[in-house]
């Protein structure tokens, strides 16, 4: 499978690294020459010196037989473009943008991207989750129907010292994975809970303010 | 009719004059603020900066109650998202940009955007004068805009108007007699006569 990466900073060069090692084909397209070279010493792939955003690079880099693109530059003007280049135009099949202003994600959906990936707002969500102990929304099942969601249990828990096949948990909802003490348990009937863990649960939508009421009533 | 023109380069500072002038409501959107010191006393409408890309300065620009958006900033892709945004996001009805990398040109017009190419515009003007073919129009039809050039050739005397040697995307347009009376190319298998010229017709952007 053939990926093209757009953009040689530090996520285009890690993002190739990372297939390259996974045993993926990468060409990397990046406008500084300088930059292009040092990649070209550091990693086993092709590397084009040229701007991304036109049809001819695009195509001397092979995106007729590409599976996935990847736009990384540091502008999101240029990642939508190249997005839609290799989207509308070329018809590839995956195409992913990195969002450089977080406020841009949704446009950059609307405009051609199947995944726009900010790395600003995933460290934002990670400090905000490190700081507020509240329930976290890891991420959404079939457009919001279900949730996979995480929560540190807090102290004073008044289910502790019930195994899980005891305890009456709100309707849709399973357990997958419970942190203790920085180490991952993924718990069975027997497994029991007590205030610190962290869990991860899978809770369908009607039961999520439910669920978060059972262990912070 | 309320125009917003995003880009505060010359070609915005005269667009944004120009609607002024003729009585419109005119909101301009500058990247840098200093760029908006080079707009005229006369200028009577709102400008602002920022991101141009940030939906924000666009709002604040008036994008919302807009019946035109003119997006003429140097940066192509700049351009080309800001055009849909307006398109798609803010559902303004005129949406028109400024593209000047003709190939991304014409496959973002494929794509359903309104598009000017300066290149193409320029090139054919400039081409123009150095081939000596001083007598040539530019039409538009919708937003293709179409040469009429008039040349006159020794070489041509003799020939059929279909045998005349033309650039790529030419077409025989028609032709003026001796007398200076001027007939459309209806029949191309007319042969050219002494001291007649010959007017050729081509899509430029």
């Amino acid at each position: 499978m053939k990926t093209i990466i757009v953009g040689g900073g530090k996520t285009g060069f890690y993002a190739a690294k990372t297939l390259r090692e996974h045993g993926k084909e990468v060409v990397i397209i990046e406008k500084d020459r300088r930059l292009c070279e040092k990649i070209a010493v550091e990693l086993d792939i092709s590397v084009l010196n040229g701007d991304g955003t036109t049809v001819e690079i695009l195509v001397e880099a092979g995106i007729g037989k590409a599976e996935a693109f990847i736009a990384a530059t540091g502008k999101d003007e240029n990642n939508i473009v190249a997005c839609q280049l290799a989207k509308k135009h070329f018809k590839v099949k995956k195409v992913i943008a990195r969002v450089n202003n977080p406020k841009n994600v949704k446009i950059t959906k609307l405009l051609g991207a199947d995944i726009a990936v900010s790395g600003t707002q995933i460290l934002t969500n990670l400090i905000e989750m490190e700081i507020d102990n509240e329930l976290q929304m890891l991420a959404t099942l079939n457009k919001g129907e279900a949730g996979i969601i995480e929560l540190i249990i807090p102290d004073g828990f008044n289910e502790s010292g019930k195994d899980l096949s005891e305890m009456v948990l709100p309707k849709s909802c399973i357990l997958v994975a419970v942190v203790r003490d920085g180490e991952m348990n993924i718990p069975r009937g027997d497994f029991v809970l007590q205030s610190g863990d962290s869990i991860t649960a899978v809770v369908g939508k009607d039961s999520q303010t439910a669920f978060k009421r059972y262990f912070k009533p | 009719m309320h125009i917003l023109i995003v880009g505060c380069g010359k070609v915005g500072i005269r667009l944004a004059e120009f609607f002024c002038r003729k009585g419109h409501e005119v909101s301009i959107a500058a990247k840098e603020k200093t760029q908006l010191s080079d707009l005229p006393e006369s200028f009577t409408g709102l400008s602002v900066s920022g991101v141009l890309m940030d939906t924000d300065v666009l709002e604040k620009a008036g994008i919302k109650e807009c019946d035109a958006v003119v997006v003429v900033d140097d940066d192509d892709n700049l351009n080309i998202v800001i055009a849909q945004i307006a398109k798609d996001i803010y559902n303004v009805e005129d949406v028109i940009a400024v593209v000047y990398d003709s190939a991304r040109e014409h496959i973002f017009e494929g794509l359903g955007l309104k598009t000017v190419c300066p290149t193409n515009s320029t090139v054919a003007v400039l081409k123009n004068i150095v081939m000596r073919d001083f007598a040539n129009k530019l039409l538009n039809f919708g937003n293709t805009t179409t040469t009429f050039t008039t040349r006159s050739d020794s070489r041509y005397v003799g020939k059929r108007l279909c045998d005349i040697p033309l650039y790529k995307d030419e077409i025989i347009y028609g032709y003026y007699t001796a007398d200076g009376k001027f007939s459309l190319a209806v029949d191309l298998e007319r042969v050219v006569r002494e001291n007649e010229k010959v007017v050729m017709s081509s899509e430029v952007d």
